[in-house]
C-alpha cells in the first residue's frame, strides 16, 4: 500500500479533512470505567503519538467521579465531560446527541474509537450516520498508514487502518477511509478484551472539559424501566490460566462437577476459575458475572475447558482465541468439539468427575 | 395501507400496524466456497435468509398476530433476493419491497443506511406517522457489522434500541427487553421506531399452506431456474435507486466513507482436532508442549 507513482498527488488525512486528534469514547456503567475504554487507551495513545497529536477521551454519564483522572493516568490529555442525571443508563439519543454535538460544533478529531460493547455497537454506526463518518465495525487491530487511491492518483497519508477479521475468520479486513468520500473522524468499533491497558501514571496531568449538549426534544424521548444485569462482584475470568465453563445441561446438577474441577485445579495452584454459557446464565445457574461470550467476557486463557457448550457463535466470539481448548460434549459433530484442540465425548457427568481424579492426582492439563 | 372495517373493539385493541422488515438474503455460511482468487464465491452458493432477519421476521408475523396489521418486507439487493421475499410470503408476509439496482454495488453500512431509509420514506413510512414500526436482524452473517438498523434510524430520524429480545405495543409505544452485558433491560419506546433482534428471540416459523398457496400464483421460474414473482405481481415491489430519489453520490462504492483497502487472508491457528478419553487426555496433552 506504500507503492505510488512519483507523480501522484499527496494528502494528509487531518488536512483534507480539517479533524485533529484522536478521540476515544470511554463507556461507564453503574458509575464504573469500562475495561474496554481503558484498553482502547493503549492504541489511541500510540496513534496519537504517531501522528503528533493529541489523545481525548469522553465520558457520558450521570455521575463521571474520579474516571477523568484514570483516563489522564492512562494517557489522556484532555477528557470531555457530559454529566446529566438522565444519562445514568445508556439510550441512544442522548448519547448520540451529546457526541455528535461535540463532533459538529466543538472539535472533530481525525479518528474516534469506541468499545464493541452492546452500547458502542448501538452507538458508533448512529453517530457516524449523523456526522457523515465512515465506521468499522469490531475491529481487532489498529494502526496509521497510507493509500493510494488508483483511480484519481491520490495519496492520502495518516489514515486510520482498522483491521477486522471476515469472511469467517479467514481474512483480515483493512478497512480506511475513501479517498472519493473522505470525512472525519474515521470511526472504529474494537472488541473488548484484545487490546492492552496501558500502566497507570498518576503523575500525568491533562485537562478535563465540561460540554453540556444541545438538548432537542424527543432526546429523552426512550423510557429505560427497568434494568437487570448480574449482582455480586464481577470475576475477572481474563487473567485465569484456566477457566472451565458449563453450557446449560451441567444445570441438571447444580454446576456440581464443575466446581468440582476447579476446586481440584486450585488444589495444585493453578489460577483457576468457572464460567457458563449465556444459555445457563439466563437459566438460572451460573451468575452473570461468569458469562462468557458477546455479552460476557472475552478470554483468551491458555487452557478452555468447554463442558457441555455446542458452541454458538456469541459464545464462541469470546473464547475462540483460547491457546487450547478441550472440549467435553455428548455431540463429536457441534462447533466446539469440530474447533478444539481434544475433545472427549461422553455425558459431563461421568467424564468431569473422572478429569476431577486425575488433577487430583497431578494431572494440571500441561500448565 | 391498512384500511380499518370501521369495528371497535372495547375488550383488545386491534392496531393495524405495519411491521416493516428489513430482510438481507446472505450465502448459506457453511456452504460458501472460495474462488482461486480467495474471494468468497457468493454467485454459486446456495442462499438463506439472514439468520438474525428470521428472528425479525418471527417477531413481526407474531406482533401481526397479536396485534392485526400488515407485515412488509423490504431489501435492497441482487434480484435473486426475491427467492427469499417468497419464502418469506409463505410465512404469511403481505408485501415486499426490494431496491435493486447496480448503481448500489459496493455500498457500506452508512450508504445501504441511506438507501434503505430512502426505501421506506418512499413507501410511505415517516417518522410524522405513528402506525408503524421497522425490525431488522442484529447483524449478518456475511457482513457482520450490526450497522445497518441503528444508520436506518438515523436517516430515518426515528429512535431505535439494538438486541431486542421480545417486543409488545402497548399503550401506544413498543415496550421491548434489549440484552445488555451481564443482563437485559426494559425500554419504552415511542412509535414510530427501530428495533434490531437479538438471535436469543424466537425462530423463523414454518410455511403457512394458505399462504404458500396464495403466493404461488404469484410466481414464476427466472430463466435459472429459480423462483421469482411474475411481472406485475400485486404483493412485490421493484423499485429502482432513481424510482427512490437517491443521491448518486450517497451510493454504492463511490459513495460510501469506507472502502476494504486490503484482506489478506490470515492462517487460522488450525487446532488438530483429537477425540480421546479422559484417560487419553494426559497424553494428548503432554503433546501440546
Amino acid at each position: 500500500m506504500s507503492d505510488w507513482p512519483e507523480d501522484a498527488t499527496v494528502q494528509r488525512f487531518s488536512d483534507a479533512t480539517s479533524s485533529e486528534g484522536v478521540m476515544v469514547f470511554a463507556e461507564m456503567v453503574d458509575g464504573h470505567l469500562l475495561n474496554v475504554g481503558r484498553e482502547l487507551m493503549g492504541p489511541g495513545r500510540e496513534m496519537a503519538d504517531h501522528l503528533g497529536v493529541t489523545l481525548s477521551a469522553v465520558l457520558i454519564h450521570h455521575s463521571v467521579g474520579d474516571a477523568p483522572q484514570d483516563l489522564i493516568s492512562l494517557g489522556a490529555d484532555k477528557v470531555i465531560v457530559v454529566e446529566d442525571a438522565r444519562l445514568e443508563h445508556y439510550t441512544t439519543l442522548p448519547y448520540a446527541r451529546a457526541l455528535s454535538d461535540y463532533l459538529t460544533n466543538v472539535h472533530r478529531p481525525e479518528i474516534l474509537l469506541m468499545g464493541a460493547t452492546t452500547t458502542g455497537r448501538d452507538l458508533a454506526p448512529r453517530v457516524a450516520s449523523r456526522v457523515d463518518a465512515g465506521v468499522t465495525a469490531d475491529c481487532t487491530k489498529l494502526s496509521v498508514g497510507p493509500f493510494y487511491h488508483r483511480k484519481t492518483k491520490s495519496v492520502t497519508t495518516h489514515m486510520l487502518e482498522a483491521h477486522r477479521p471476515s469472511f469467517g475468520e479467514s481474512k483480515l479486513a483493512c478497512i480506511m477511509s475513501n479517498p472519493e468520500q473522505l470525512w472525519a473522524p474515521a470511526m472504529a468499533t474494537a472488541r473488548p478484551g484484545i487490546f492492552v491497558a496501558p500502566a497507570s501514571d498518576s503523575s500525568r496531568t491533562g485537562d478535563v472539559e465540561a460540554f453540556t449538549p444541545d438538548w432537542q426534544d424527543g432526546d429523552f424521548s426512550v423510557e429505560v424501566m427497568d434494568v437487570r444485569r448480574g449482582g455480586g462482584e464481577r470475576v475477572d475470568l481474563g487473567h485465569c490460566k484456566i477457566v472451565v465453563a458449563g453450557g446449560i445441561p451441567c444445570g441438571q446438577t447444580g454446576f456440581r462437577e464443575i466446581h468440582d474441577l476447579v476446586d481440584a485445579l486450585k488444589a495444585q495452584g493453578l489460577d483457576a476459575e468457572w464460567g457458563a454459557s449465556r444459555a445457563a446464565v439466563d437459566a438460572g445457574h451460573a451468575p452473570s458475572t461468569r458469562q462468557i461470550g458477546q455479552t460476557g467476557q472475552s478470554i483468551r486463557p491458555p487452557v478452555y475447558v468447554a463442558v457441555a457448550i455446542s458452541g454458538a457463535p456469541q459464545h464462541t466470539a469470546g473464547m475462540k482465541d483460547s491457546e487450547r481448548i478441550v472440549a467435553v460434549n455428548t455431540d463429536e459433530s457441534c462447533t466446539m468439539v469440530q474447533s478444539a484442540d481434544a475433545a472427549i465425548i461422553g455425558d459431563y457427568r461421568e467424564v468431569v468427575p473422572q478429569l476431577t481424579e486425575k488433577v487430583k492426582s497431578g494431572f494440571t492439563f500441561g500448565l | 395501507m391498512p384500511v380499518s372495517d370501521g369495528c371497535k373493539y372495547s375488550d383488545w385493541e386491534v392496531l393495524m400496524m405495519d411491521f416493516v422488515v428489513l430482510l438481507k438474503q446472505v450465502p448459506k455460511p457453511k456452504e460458501m466456497r472460495v474462488t482461486a482468487e480467495g474471494t468468497l464465491d457468493r454467485a454459486s452458493a446456495p442462499s438463506q435468509i439472514n439468520q438474525d432477519c428470521q428472528h425479525a421476521l418471527e417477531m413481526a408475523l407474531s406482533m401481526k398476530d397479536a396485534y392485526g396489521g400488515r407485515v412488509v418486507v423490504v431489501s435492497m439487493g441482487p434480484p435473486n433476493f426475491q427467492m427469499s421475499h417468497i419464502t418469506a410470503m409463505e410465512r404469511g408476509v403481505d408485501e415486499t419491497v426490494l431496491l435493486s439496482d447496480r448503481k448500489l454495488g459496493g455500498s457500506d453500512t452508512w450508504a445501504t443506511g441511506y438507501a434503505l431509509s430512502g426505501t421506506l420514506k418512499h413507501i410511505g413510512y415517516s417518522s410524522e406517522r405513528n402506525d408503524w414500526l421497522v425490525m431488522g436482524g442484529r447483524q449478518t452473517t456475511d457482513g457482520d457489522t450490526a450497522h445497518v438498523p441503528s444508520q436506518v434510524a438515523e436517516n430515518l430520524g426515528i429512535p431505535q434500541v439494538t438486541l431486542v429480545e421480545t417486543c409488545e405495543i402497548m399503550d401506544g409505544s413498543a415496550k421491548v427487553r434489549r440484552i445488555v452485558e451481564g443482563g437485559s433491560m426494559d425500554l419504552s419506546m415511542p412509535l414510530p421506531c427501530m428495533l434490531s433482534i437479538a438471535p436469543t428471540a424466537a425462530p423463523l416459523r414454518g410455511r403457512n399452506m394458505k399462504a404458500a398457496v396464495a403466493v404461488k400464483k404469484h410466481v414464476t421460474k427466472d430463466q435459472r431456474g429459480k423462483d421469482t414473482f411474475k411481472e406485475g405481481a400485486p404483493i412485490f415491489r421493484l423499485l429502482s435507486a432513481d424510482d427512490v430519489e437517491l443521491e448518486g453520490t450517497k451510493i454504492g462504492l463511490a459513495g460510501s466513507p469506507t472502502i476494504v483497502a486490503a484482506a489478506p487472508r490470515v492462517e487460522k491457528a488450525s487446532r488438530d482436532l483429537q477425540l480421546t478419553d479422559s484417560d487419553g487426555l494426559i497424553g494428548v496433552v503432554e503433546g501440546w508442549q
